[in-house]
């Protein structure tokens, strides 16, 4: 497994947070992971500038002059891909942590048995995330899909628009097009392609995408965006209400 | 002298373009693509028809339109019926909507045909062909004028009814304009291509007064549809308020157990009593904390509809769940009701078509633009349809819609979008709306 994997629990009563770090690395010796475990007792230390960026976090909701799910906001606008754990003594704040697409909620006590479900589910996940293969200076590169928010044809070549900045390569956008899957990416015109998870508003005449670019939909595709933008939303909110 | 009967019969023909265009307009959104390609090789062909028998007639009877006014107003009377006929054949099931739709057309067209007619008879010193080139060019000029107030007109009269719940709409005003079109049509002779003055005020009057009869119809219509929702809102606000009642009892409730237990707790520690303490925690701990009881999305108006049904479906005996949140102060309260409201009663008499595994999932997220709401329920997999629109199965013999129209027109609305599927034993409507 990854060494450079990052975990952070966020808890202000110290024998929660010990129990939720012991668990966590029970588990990783069980499954023999390496994975930095960071602990905070307030949410304003965890979301700071200086703090580095985590994969997953356990955070409690309830804090001492801290909000959990204001926390969680900030670690996400700091982080999408950040996954978050809430841990709380009722669920009564199970809905609003759908707003900042909480992985999952935690009742306390804290039970083994869940939070080992938690980190399959997380390193399924993980495991599971596709790449894309580019050729760039003769070199064969590998991106994450999910970092993905675009992909622009040149001339001979093409560029991501990724998540972190721009990659020219040289490799041609039908032959990165092939790698990605139809149902999470979209062609709106001749010479890009797009990730459904990086538009921000519902496609019209022009996509716009959460980096604030926008991309014109060809006039015959845009039925088809449309369909596969709605197609998209509907199985993402499907999995999250855990019906799919 | 061919020639101009060529040119007199495809200059007519060009003139019910924009009718035609108009009297699809209204059923755009409900048409499908088929449809949409039926219906315009129908009527290239009805145009192309049209001219062959102006042409025709013009021949065989050696006549001209410039001279034979029965000729056009025979015409007239042809294409409309026949428009009518294709576009209720074709987008099945609304023959009263077209109806009232090439009525609504016609009225403005024959004023218009009416004013250009007259207008080029006070042209001075022209001669009768001189007329009736003068005549087309204000005809032409003045239909393509009044194309975007007619179709403003047909969206607000037409469109926000297309939807089966509005059958008693047009019930009432179907017949209003096509006869008030014939009444005009006939009470001016157009013998000769003529009109007098009192005759062009008097199609002044009869369409104006249909235009504004059934506008004031549909803003009626659509105050007394507003009034029942408001009613219906309410409704579920008081229900919504008296759970609201029952959770703060539980609360107090709660608080008062809390109390209890410190005092329990205090006196535990005095006593020293770790055996008793650790017996107190375990059977804190294994105290269920049920999810309250009364949902809350961040919406009144959504949650007064959600514990509405949440209650009708406990009542049944239906598994009903709800997550997420839903914050957007653009979409109005009435109109999000709208949209629950219709999804979640087709959700509710979908699950009561089964007797087992019956659930209701509504499941909200708000994002950055974007607010997404799903409900989702089982049913027994029958889809029924009439004329390609999903019937509703609340009751037997009822062949009411299920409310997509109106859903469809909200989000519109909104610049929002919806979309409807289904398999073999889940049903699922996801409405997308900007925030």
């Amino acid at each position: 497994m990854d060494s450079s994997l990052k975990f952070a629990v966020c808890d202000d009563v110290l024998q929660e947070r010990k129990m939720i770090v012991d668990l966590l690395q029970e588990y990783m010796d069980i499954h023999d992971y390496s994975v930095k475990i960071d602990e905070y007792d307030t949410g304003e230390q965890l979301s700071a500038e200086a703090t580095p960026v985590y994969h997953l976090v356990f955070l409690d909701i309830f804090m001492e002059n801290t909000d959990g799910i204001q926390t969680a906001a900030r670690l996400k606008e700091k982080n999408p891909s950040t996954q978050i754990v809430f841990n709380s003594v009722s669920n009564e704040y199970a809905t609003q942590s759908y707003e900042v697409n909480a992985l999952n909620y935690l009742v306390k006590p804290i039970q083994k048995e869940k939070i080992f479900s938690i980190l399959d589910k997380y390193f399924h996940m993980y495991t599971s995330l596709k790449m894309l293969n580019y050729r760039q200076n003769r070199i064969d590169e590998k991106i994450y899909v999910s970092d993905i928010l675009w992909i622009e044809a040149g001339d001979h070549k093409s560029i991501i628009h990724a998540k972190h900045g721009d990659i020219p390569t040289s490799t041609l956008l039908k032959n990165l097009a092939g790698q990605v899957d139809e149902k999470e990416f979209v062609k709106p015109i001749r010479y890009a392609i797009v990730s459904l998870a990086a538009i921000k508003e519902i496609p019209s005449d022009v996509l716009v995408l959460t980096d604030g670019t926008r991309i014109p939909i060809s006039r015959s595709k845009r039925a088809e965006v449309s369909q596969a933008f709605k197609d998209y939303k509907m199985k993402k909110i499907l999995q999250k209400g855990g019906i799919i | 002298m061919t020639g101009f009967k060529v040119f007199t019969a495809s200059e007519i023909t060009f003139c019910y373009l924009p009718a035609i265009l108009l009297s699809y307009a209204p059923f755009k959104a409900i048409a499908t693509k088929k449809q949409k390609r039926i219906l315009f090789a129908a009527h290239l062909t009805l145009l192309l028809c049209n001219i062959i028998f102006l042409l025709m007639i013009q021949i065989f009877l050696d006549k001209n339109v410039v001279s034979s006014g029965w000729l056009t107003k025979l015409d007239y009377h042809i294409v409309g019926l026949t428009v009518i006929f294709i576009n209720a054949l074709v987008i099945k099931g609304y023959v009263k909507e077209h109806l009232f739709t090439y009525g609504i057309i016609a009225n403005c067209h024959y004023l218009i045909l009416s004013f250009s007619t007259y207008a080029a008879v006070m042209i001075p010193e022209l001669r009768p062909g001189e007329i009736y080139l003068a005549g087309t060019v204000i005809d032409i000029s003045l239909l393509m004028l009044s194309y975007m107030p007619i179709r403003i007109m047909l969206q607000k009269t037409v469109e926000p009814f297309l939807h089966m719940d509005s059958e008693e709409y047009w019930r009432r005003v179907w017949f209003i304009p096509y006869m008030m079109f014939c009444a005009m049509f006939y009470s001016v002779p157009l013998k000769e291509n003529m009109i007098n003055g009192y005759q062009l005020v008097s199609c002044v009057f009869i369409s104006f007064t249909t235009i504004f009869l059934c506008y004031i119809v549909a803003e009626d219509r659509k105050t007394l549809m507003k009034k029942q929702t408001m009613e219906e809102m309410l409704s579920q606000s008081k229900l919504y308020y008296s759970g609201l009642q029952v959770k703060m009892e539980e609360t107090k409730r709660a608080r008062h157990d809390l109390k209890q237990i410190f005092v329990r707790v205090n006196h535990m520690v005095e006593a020293d009593d770790k055996p008793g303490l650790v017996k107190l925690c375990r059977e804190l701990e294994v105290r269920s904390l049920e999810k309250a009881e009364v949902p809350y999305t961040g919406n009144g108006a959504a949650d007064s509809i959600i514990y509405h049904y949440m209650l009708k479906a406990q009542e049944e005996k239906i598994e009903f769940k709800y997550q997420g949140t839903i914050r957007s102060e653009r979409v109005s309260d009435m109109d999000l009701c709208v949209l629950l409201g219709n999804a979640l009663e087709n959700a509710f008499y979908g699950c009561m078509t089964r007797k087992n595994k019956r659930k209701i999932t509504v499941i909200t997220q708000t994002e950055e633009q974007i607010v997404s709401i799903v409900v989702h329920n089982t049913f027994d997999g029958k889809i029924e349809t009439k004329d390609n629109i999903l019937l509703s199965r609340k009751r037997e013999n009822d062949a009411g819609g299920i409310g997509l129209a109106s859903m469809h027109e909200v989000c519109k609305r909104y610049g929002g979008t919806m979309e409807v599927k289904w398999d073999e034993d889940k049903f699922m409507v996801l409405f997308l709306l900007p925030v």
